[in-house]
Order: structure tokens, then sequence, then C-alpha cells
């Protein structure tokens, strides 16, 4: 492949689709400890890989359930061999995810006055529909009546339509409104005299007395005024800026890899068929993932066992195999079919490995719904027989362009180094590799 | 007494990971009910008591920034029966009612944000 092509593929690797989702950190791999609602597919081009997951979501409540699977397709021909049916290796993992979920907002040193306040308020709100009916029964008949008596002064057209109004719109007990209707009474009844004002005025001074002194509107007064005191506190202390948020996500994921390819079994072999074997390499995992959002920070740990195999430590050959029909009386004919084998020692083992990835959030801007997050991840893998696999760990940095309104994946970029401690490659410049993400919207698949 | 449905709507960011409370007058919105996708929920919160304010109560937490809105109207409702368990049974009568001030449009500060304010109702 030339260096250019190379270039390309590394530049343009992964095309991801999401589909009302969140894709907030994923390795070369296709993988991530970070867990967040939603579903993507994922072609990544340079690494033959597509993959797709659906994560059950949304998680908005106190706590819940929630559930994911994964299926992933890679191939190290490349991703078109991955529709085709050439000489290709498939590898295909599948996993399925159960988890709870838990959110939290810590008002810190108010903890302890917002539970109080909560439950005050908690018990006041459930009296209140009583203490509302007893308004009703008991203070509206009252203010009823005195509507009826300003009603039969006609020249008082316009202060009875006021009042009225109180009543319709259920302001009946507030006093101040009556007050001011009492104040302008000579202004909104032109035609009327002073005696018919006085008049007037003096049934709303009633009025006002009567419903002031009613137990049941000091009743409902003093449940409002508690409740705004209540408000007015809440508001202080749950909009402090010492208060933190988190959402905490502990999950177990499990499924199978399988790796299906022909296995060159030496040159002792003395048929064909005893020569190349066909095997399907199946194993499973097993992982313990954590997924946190502490304020702006996404983090992610996951720890792991695995069942492998040396495939990758295996070399791939292709053979000729000839075979040539002597039946023809005008010459002999030769018909070709090529082999694509894995030659080396087949061996199985166990893996452990631990994930972690990371990601800060920072709005773009006020009036921005995108986010910048700069992030990384380690992948660290141990084996059970380091003579046959090196023990290797990963890491990556990315910058990543996010949609903070409706979750989606815009593109970033990422660095990688696939051996950072240069346990099987010493040259530490080759275990890097970099690519671009680009994404494509799929707007007419929804999940939800 | 003035008994409402209260009909809402709730839009919110998908870094909005976490809704602590949507209550009106007291009353919760049962909003994982609610759920009609794409970060939106739609639903009624029944039988409440008001006179002519309506407190409202919103509290979520995400990530800084990301943001919400609350659009609610609501309509009367009057005794109509009595349900099979005894309890009572009512039904909306008369016209959708606005409420002043709505929607309202919150942001995350510092990770979580906590609203409550009484919104008068336009009976009239």
């Amino acid at each position: 492949m030339g260096m250019k092509k190379l270039i390309l593929l590394g530049l343009f690797s992964f095309i991801l689709i999401t589909i009302q989702g969140q894709v907030l950190m994923q390795d070369a791999e296709g993988h991530s400890s970070i867990v967040s609602p939603g579903g993507t597919v994922t072609i990544d081009i340079s690494e033959g890989l597509i993959k797709t997951n659906y994560y059950s979501g949304p998680n908005d409540n106190k706590r819940g359930i929630m559930w994911g699977v994964d299926l992933q397709g890679k191939n190290s021909s490349g991703v078109a061999s991955l529709f085709s049916s050439g000489d290709f290796s498939p590898n295909i993992e599948m996993s399925g995810l159960f988890g709870v979920y838990f959110s939290k907002i810590n008002y810190g040193k108010f903890s302890k006055k917002v539970t109080q306040l909560e439950n005050n308020k908690r018990s006041i709100e459930q009296r209140r529909p009583d203490i509302i009916d007893n308004l009703e029964s008991n203070v509206k008949p009252i203010f009823q009546k005195y509507l009826d008596e300003i009603q039969k002064i006609k020249p008082a057209n316009k202060t009875y339509t006021r009042l009225k109004s109180l009543s319709d719109s259920y302001t009946y007990y507030k006093v101040s409104e009556v007050q001011k209707i009492i104040e302008d009474v000579a202004t909104d009844n032109p035609k009327i005299n002073a005696s018919t004002a006085d008049q007037v005025k003096v049934i709303l001074t009633n009025l006002i007395n009567d419903i002031q002194s009613n137990r049941f509107t000091k009743e409902f007064n003093i449940v409002d005024s508690e409740i705004d005191l209540i408000n007015k506190k809440l508001k202080s202390f749950k909009n402090d800026s010492v208060n933190y948020s988190l959402k905490a996500k502990p999950y177990v994921r499990f499924g199978l890899n399988t790796n299906n390819f022909t296995h060159d079994n030496g040159i002792d072999s003395l048929t064909l068929e005893s020569r190349f074997s066909e095997v399907l390499d199946t194993k499973g995992f097993i992982e313990l993932g954590l997924t946190l959002r502490l304020n702006n920070v996404f983090y992610g740990i996951a720890l792991g066992y695995s069942g492998v195999s040396n495939f990758s430590a295996l070399s791939k050959k292709t053979y000729k195999l000839v075979t040539v029909d002597t039946t023809l009386s005008d010459g002999d004919l030769e018909s070709t079919k090529e082999i694509t084998a894995y030659k080396g020692e087949f061996a199985e083992l166990s893996k452990y490995y631990l994930n972690i990835d990371v990601i800060y959030l920072k709005s773009l801007g006020k009036s921005s719904k995108n986010y910048i997050g700069f992030g990384g991840y380690l992948r660290s893998n141990f084996y059970s027989d380091t003579d046959i696999l090196k023990d290797y760990t990963s890491l990556g940095l990315n910058i990543s362009f996010i949609n903070g309104k409706e979750g989606r994946f815009l593109g970033g970029f990422y660095v990688q180094s696939n051996d950072i401690f240069s346990q099987n490659q010493k040259i530490f410049s080759k275990t890097i590799s970099f690519g671009l993400t680009v994404k494509f919207a799929f707007k007419t698949l929804s999940f939800y | 007494m003035p008994r409402v449905n209260v009909k809402y709507k709730f839009v919110k960011d998908a870094f909005i990971d976490f809704i602590k409370l949507i209550e009106f007058q007291g009353k919760k919105a049962d909003f994982q009910n609610d759920y009609i996708g794409d970060n939106q929920y739609e639903g009624k919160v029944e039988n409440v008591s008001v006179m002519d304010q309506i407190e409202i109560e919103i509290e979520v937490a995400g990530v800084t920034d990301a943001e919400c809105t609350l659009e609610a109207s609501i309509v009367k409702i009057r005794k109509t029966g009595t349900n099979d368990d005894g309890s009572p049974k009512y039904s909306e009568v008369g016209e959708t009612k606005q409420i002043v001030g709505l929607p309202i449009h919150l942001k995350v500060l510092n990770n979580s944000i906590y609203y409550v304010k009484k919104h008068t109702i336009k009976w009239v």
C-alpha cells in the first residue's frame, strides 16, 4: 500500500453514524468503558471494522436499570472484505450489557437543610388542597354576597366588573386588589355621585374586613407565605456554586468473540486435508465496568477476563495448489487454487484487561449547542502465558466535537500508541496510529 | 375549588442526564412514563388544586450549559361520577387555559439547576 493511501486511510479512519446516541470515547478497536444511551454504527476503514451498538435510555431517573447490545465485525484484510466471500478471516464480537444507574445532586453543607425543607414543603403541599377547598367553600360565598350588593348599584358598573373579574380569576382572596378598586371608584365610574361612591367604598371596606378576618383566608395566606419562604431558601441552597452532580452506572458486560480461519498444520502433513484445517476459534469474555459522570467529566473503567488465542501472532501465508489434468490428448491442463492460511503453533490462553477512559466536556459558547471533548484512554492487557503473547498497554488521546442537544458525535481526532511501554515493538514511533473521526447523520432511523 | 389537569411538554438536551423533579403545585409529573423519544417528555398531571397561580418546580442535572424547556397549559376538571374503587371520577371541562411566563427555558449551571416560581393562570 502506498504511503499516500495509508495516510488517507489513517485520516479518514472512522465513520460514525449516531442514532440518537452519544459516542463520547472509542478506541481504535471500537471499545469504550463509557456507556451512554442510544445507538451507533461505526465503520473504521483502516481497521476493517464495522460496529453497531444500542444502549437503553434515557436514564434520566434517580435510579434504574439499563441494558445494551454490541455487535462488531472486524477483518484484517480491510473493511471491503467484510462484505465479500473472499479469503478473509472475520472476527465477530457480540456482547450484552446489564447494569444499573444512580443519579445524585449533592448540596454539600446544605444537604441536611435541603432535606428538611423538602420534607416541610411536602407536608404543607399535602394540606394545600383542603386549604383551597375551604377558601372556595367559605370565603368565595362572602365575596359573592358583596359582589351581589355592588351589582345592585348601577352607577358603580365598572367597579362591579372589576370585582367580578377577581372572582373569575380566583383572586378574590387578595384584599390588596379590592383596595385598588376602592381607590379607583370615582375614576372608574365618572357618573357616580359622592354619596353613592361612599356607599360603594363602605361595602368594599366591609368586604376587605370580612375576608381578611376569615380564618380560612388567614390559613391560606400563612401557608402561601410559608411556601414562599421555603422556596426562597431552597433556591439559594440548591443553586449554590459548591454543589455537584454525578451519575454512576455500574455494569457487567459479557459476550463471545469468534474467529474463523484456515490453519496451516505444517509440512509434516502429507495430504491437503491434513495440511490445512478450518478453525472456529470461539472465546468468551466478561467484564465489570463503571461509567461515571462527575460534573463535566465522564470516567469509564472496566476490568475483564477473556479467553484468547494467539491468532494475531500467526503468520499469514498464501499458497497455490496446482493440479495437472493429463487426460487430454493435445496437452496438459493446469488448474490453480489459492489457499490463504495462518502458520504457526496455535495456542489458547487467558487475558486479563483493564480499560480506562476519561473525557472532559467544555461548551463552545453560550449560543452554541456544541461541546469540545478532551479525552484519553488506556488499555492494559495481561496474558496468562507471556511466552506466547506479551503483555501490552495502549494509550490514546483524542479531541472530539459533540452536539450536546442531541448527544451526537460530530467528529474528532485521535492519536494512539498501541504499545506505550514498547513491550512488543521496540521502535516506539511504529506503535503510533492516528485518525480523523467523521460523522454522517442517519436521521431516518430512531431507536426510541 | 378549581381543580385542573396540567398538560406539559418537557424537552431537554442529551447532556441533561438526571431529571430530579418536575412538579406542578407540589404534584409530581410521572416523566418516566411520559417519554416520547428524542429527549422529549409529554404528559398530564391530574387533579391539581390551584387558585390564581400555579407553582412550577424543576430540578435537573447534567453537563454545564445544557438546556431544557418546559411548556404547560391547564384545563379545568369537574367531578362527574365515581370510579369502581369508589374514588371520585373527574372529566375535563371548558377551554385550555394558558399560564403566564411559559415556556420556561433553563440552562444548567454548576452541573445542576433548580427552578421554582409561581405562575399566574390566565383564567380570563
